[in-house]
């Protein structure tokens, strides 16, 4: 489907769910020990329902609707029926402190605010009576909430019986209400992590939410079989990206693990297609492989020692980009048929066709883990305010210190201060209620990142740091302390 | 939350009159008598050696009372063996852990359903049709109710013995709960947890106790005091063999006697928080 001005994602959830039915998952949630799927005719049902059912409670166009908890179907839905209801949708981070939460449910002026069980439910009622704009908490976890009386408290079971009412007496309403919408309309409002400052919204439009899954999918292509699982916070723009900017888009298939702590377990069990992380999960692969190896006794360490030797001395063929003969090639089988593949599953890695990492830099050794091993992995550059990512790594053009070279349709440009400007579709349209940051950030069309770097003799992007932290040494050369 | 003691005690499920036992010149309960009413939690303090670990001994048929009688659903239990009492809904946990190491989690709570299997050993074996729907149920019983509620989804198949010791506890209170028991006995069920397991384990009391789904009567023995008096309905103090006061958790704790012999008169009351 093309994407245009006037596609939203919205309309593109309608047309999905059409198509697909009952003949397709759309997502899974591992439950009591088991994978059970949600058909997109399901996962349309749902969403329709809380649709109605937010606009039941009185939400009209333009509210903010927040969501917390951990990555799980409903979560999903209530993003998307706050879309679908013209509502901008909010995430906050799982383990959000109080003081978080109650400034991003107030500085956004929340509407509705879906938790997941108690504990959500408990940060919401603390903060409560001090933002006056909240009219209702919406939960889903039945779990400990026996006691809980307050009227402001809804379960999304009722939401979702309020949106069947509506629909009886106004069955055209969803349809409608999802024509309504403009690409350029705003459809989430997404805080950045404010760690030196008070947090900023960033508010994303369909349009630059959109761009960003076509111009990703045009270089590294998904398919409508393919498994993505989902358990990086969605508050987290590269989540956002993956679940719903591409995984609309393209239709695979979203799983969401059982539970936090069995992520790593179930992403096994599943194998998905395409990855995307921060440097730190792939970190904790490599040193996994290590206690591993350690412990294991001498003929598999032998076996692990010389299949890594191997798989090695091929990606560094691959990186010079120089040819690999035969006798190489037939050793990497061996390698991979003895150790690699075994290695791969264990991992959860078997079938990735993609595996990017960004937000923070990671180390040449553990690149090349994960390239002997066949693994495709690649650096990311981007951020918030351009819906994901703006310069990525090419298949077989792949350089330790880069972040690679601009996705389709994006430009980049280093400023004589060497500060990185992009400009894409995907540039994010304003900071929220904080027009000096706007006017800082945006200018003309390029988005000024703060970020210093410069480009290499290839064309690749190289970055040092935030401008406010990288150093000049005494000869004039910049440089990155951390 | 609603407080949990205005919850309304019902008939009783389990009497203990006028219990005695001595191990050769040491008596350690002489003459003990409780009443634990139906959808309770019912507290037992006292100091160590009083006899508390001897009175739930008592109960589960470990040990058999010199003197004194035990009813549980007005029935006489005085001679029935430890396996007969589980099997009317007499469950427990262990002061110190008593679970299967090598076994995984999800084998050491399989056994406490156990008495729940209709299938004999010939089914077992040849494992078809009635048989396999049969552990299917209980499977998913011992998954929608029990793992689900105690939160150790992420260490299902890992074996008991590799866990750390707040989850081992965790996992005994599983293996209680596959008994689906009437009466949960829980002896010292905080001891050696930090703050959060603590906070975890008072919690799954609570929802054993209050949830629609179990309504299970707790007998609690426990030297936390501040988790006693907010869980308890009621309190019963030992000290060495001897009943002091059995009451509501206020009463307790303005009890001179029991100040004196447990919880000392210049803190009120030890807790952790």
């Amino acid at each position: 489907m093309e994407i245009t001005k006037d596609l939203t994602i919205p309309k593109l959830f309608y047309e999905k769910a059409k198509k697909y039915g009952k003949n397709k998952v759309a997502m899974r949630e591992k439950e009591f020990g088991i994978w059970l799927p949600i058909t997109w005719h399901d996962y349309f049902e749902n969403v329709k329902y809380i649709t109605l059912g937010l606009i039941s409670l009185g939400l009209t166009d333009g509210d903010k609707v927040s969501m917390i908890g951990d990555n799980r179907p409903e979560g999903l839905w209530a993003e998307m029926a706050a879309i679908c209801a013209r509502g901008i949708g909010v995430w906050l981070f799982q383990d959000s402190l109080i003081e978080e939460v109650k400034y991003i449910i107030d500085h956004s002026d929340t509407k509705f605010l879906f938790g997941e069980g108690q504990e959500e439910v408990d940060k919401a009622i603390s903060i409560f009576n001090e933002c006056p704009k909240l009219e209702k908490i919406i939960w889903d976890n039945p779990k400990g909430m026996r006691n809980y009386d307050q009227d402001f408290l809804i379960s999304l079971t009722e939401v979702q019986q309020l949106g069947r009412k509506l629909d009886q007496e106004k069955p055209e309403l969803f349809e409608e209400l999802v024509s309504k919408g403009h690409g350029d309309e705003v459809a989430l409002l997404f805080y950045t992590s404010g760690t030196t400052a008070l947090p900023k919204g960033a508010l994303l439009s369909h349009y630059n939410m959109l761009t960003m899954g076509r111009n990703l999918m045009a270089i590294d292509p998904c398919y409508e079989n393919d498994d993505y699982a989902s358990y990086l916070p969605f508050a987290w723009i590269g989540e956002q990206m993956m679940s719903v900017s591409c995984g609309l888009q393209i239709g695979y298939t979203i799983n969401f693990p059982e539970d936090p702590e069995t992520a790593q377990e179930n992403i096994r069990e599943i194998g998905p297609h395409v990855m995307f992380a921060p440097p730190r999960m792939y970190e904790q692969m490599t040193r996994t492989v290590q206690v591993k190896y350690l412990d294991a006794s001498w003929i598999k360490r032998k076996c692990y020692e010389l299949s890594t030797k191997i798989g090695y001395h091929v990606a560094d063929l691959k990186f010079e980009k120089k040819p690999i003969p035969w006798y190489w090639k037939l050793l990497e089988w061996l390698a991979y048929i003895g150790v690699q593949m075994k290695l791969k599953d264990h991992l959860g890695l078997s079938r990735v066709r993609n595996a990017y990492t960004g937000g923070a830099a990671m180390g040449p050794d553990h690149f090349r883990f994960f390239h002997s091993m066949g693994v495709n992995l690649k650096q990311i550059y981007g951020q918030t305010e351009i819906a994901g990512i703006s310069v990525v790594h090419r298949s077989g053009d792949i350089k330790f210190d880069t972040v690679g070279i601009p996705l389709p349709e994006t430009e980049i440009k280093i400023t004589e201060e060497g500060e990185i400007l992009s400009k894409s579709p995907s540039v994010f349209l304003g900071y929220y209620k904080n027009p000096e940051a706007t006017a800082e950030t945006l200018q003309g069309d390029w988005l000024y990142s703060g970020d210093r770097g410069f480009i290499d003799e290839d064309g690749h992007l190289v970055v040092f740091d935030r401008t406010k932290d990288v150093m000049t040494l005494s000869d004039g050369k910049p440089f990155a302390p951390q | 939350m609603v407080n949990s003691n205005e919850t309304q005690a019902q008939d009783v499920l389990l009497e203990l009159d006028d219990i005695h036992m001595s191990f050769g010149k040491v008596q350690a309960l002489a003459g003990v008598s409780l009443k634990i009413r139906e959808g309770e939690i019912h507290s037992v303090i006292g100091p160590n050696g009083a006899g508390k670990t001897v009175m739930l001994n008592c109960i589960n048929g470990l040990y058999r009372p010199q003197q004194g009688n035990i009813y549980f659903n007005k029935e006489k239990i005085n001679n029935l063996k430890p396996y007969k009492r589980a099997m009317l809904g007499i469950a427990r946990t262990f002061q110190k852990v008593e679970v299967f190491g090598g076994m995984t989690v999800l084998d050491n709570i399989r056994l406490g359903r156990h008495i729940h299997y209709r299938s004999g050993i010939v089914a077992g074996t040849w494992y078809r049709g009635k048989t396999a729907r049969e552990e299917v149920r209980h499977r998913s019983f011992i998954e929608e109710e029990i793992i689900d509620l105690l939160e150790i989804e992420h260490i299902r198949n890992k074996p008991v013995g590799m866990l750390p010791y707040g989850l081992q506890k965790r996992v005994e209170l599983g293996r209680a709960l596959a008994l689906e028991p009437k009466i949960l006995i829980l002896d010292e069920p905080l001891a050696g947890l930090n703050l959060e397991e603590v906070e975890d384990m008072a919690r799954f009391i609570l929802d054993i106790n209050e949830e629609e789904r179990w309504r299970v009567t707790c007998l609690l023995v426990e030297h936390d005091m501040g988790v006693v008096m907010d869980l308890s309905d009621r309190v019963f103090v030992l000290n060495f063999g001897n009943m002091i006061i059995d009451g509501v958790p206020e009463e307790v704790q303005n009890n001179p006697e029991v100040i004196k012999a447990y919880l000392g008169e210049e803190d009120l009351y030890a807790t952790r928080r």
